[in-house]
């Protein structure tokens, strides 16, 4: 359904409607600010790493046959030029390494997280995600938020999809383990203040 | 055991990162990217080839006419210079069943000796330019 809409708004942008090219803006534009984001890791830069993935997207879109989905196009297209913007750059992206020893449960990591407010709670989890290497915040994110299938995500990221299960059984381990120790503070600091 | 953790892991993910959504760009995202693309509409110049196709039909049309007059015309060539370097003209001339006879000045020699040097010199020189502006690395 989506794609059937996308393809009404991409044949009037072909023709120069660009009101109708903001449409598909307006609707990809926190996905493909979000992946930007995870990449770079700036918010400024990522701005600017978005807009560019729009415009160079219009000027490619009669190379667009329709064949994958619009979206998966778009954020192949966003997943590379931000890929791009880092290596003209030359920036190193410091990610945080993690080593959580013990053992711990998810539920009670889940309940535990369930007792924080809404806000607070989304704000850790985006942190969260930020700290990851850049490719498992968007392999988390395109997976889990987009509900994107591996062969999917494949042909944005351009690795298998049995490459791809791997990595986003070590990411979401790895999401898990920093969720838990930004939490442990939070609740000993909230008791502090009490 | 192990298969029902992973589970419970997946679904707590897929939860967390549900509700925590997407990240914004600014508000004024989409107007920005509309305005860059209409100025780079206004500013894209029309393809238009350095030498038009009517010249290129004039450039054909004397050439042509040359050859013709050297082949057909009462033209007579000397091939001096080609003398002074040793090498026979008979051939040429019988080729056109008449004298080759074409004088060329020594100084009109020169100047088409280094302007052809000019013009390898600069070739060089452009790719050099272009292959450093367009070329990564």
């Amino acid at each position: 359904m989506s794609q059937n809409l996308d393809q009404h708004y991409i044949e009037r942008a072909l023709n120069g409607d660009t009101r109708a090219y903001a449409v598909l803006i307006d609707r990809y534009k926190h996905m493909v600010y979000t992946m930007a984001a995870q990449i770079v890791k700036n918010n400024e830069d990522a701005e600017e790493v978005a807009q560019d993935v729009f415009l160079k997207a219009f000027k490619a879109l009669n190379s667009y046959k329709g064949d994958a989905k619009f979206s998966t196009w778009l954020y192949k297209i966003a997943y590379y030029r931000s890929l791009d913007y880092l290596k003209k750059k030359q920036r190193r992206i410091s990610t945080t390494t993690i080593d959580v020893s013990r053992e711990y449960s998810i539920s009670a990591l889940d309940s535990e997280m369930d007792d924080m407010e809404v806000q607070e709670r989304q704000q850790m989890v985006k942190k969260a995600i930020q700290q990851l290497p850049e490719d498992d915040g968007v392999l988390i994110t395109l997976h889990y938020y987009e509900e994107l299938s591996l062969k999917e995500i494949s042909e944005i990221m351009g690795n298998s999809p049995n490459a791809l299960k791997v990595r986003l059984h070590r990411a979401r381990k790895k999401l898990a383990d920093l969720l838990k120790s930004t939490v442990e503070p939070e609740i000993l600091n909230s008791y502090g203040g009490k | 055991m192990e298969e029902n953790k992973e589970k419970i892991l997946d679904q707590f993910i897929e939860k967390t990162v549900k509700e925590a959504g997407l990240d914004s760009p600014s508000m004024d995202f989409t107007s920005v990217v509309l305005s860059k693309l209409e100025s780079q509409k206004s500013t894209i110049t029309a393809y238009k080839p350095l030498i038009s196709s009517r010249t290129w039909a004039i450039l054909i049309a004397i050439l042509s006419a040359t050859g013709i007059w050297v082949l057909f015309g009462k033209a007579e060539f000397e091939f001096r210079w080609l003398k002074g370097l040793g090498l026979d003209t008979s051939a040429i001339s019988t080729y056109m069943d008449r004298p080759v006879n074409i004088e060329l000045p020594d100084i009109a020699m020169y100047a088409i000796v280094i302007m052809a040097l000019f013009a390898l010199l600069q070739a060089i020189l452009l790719k050099a330019r272009w292959d450093k502006r367009f070329l990564p690395g």
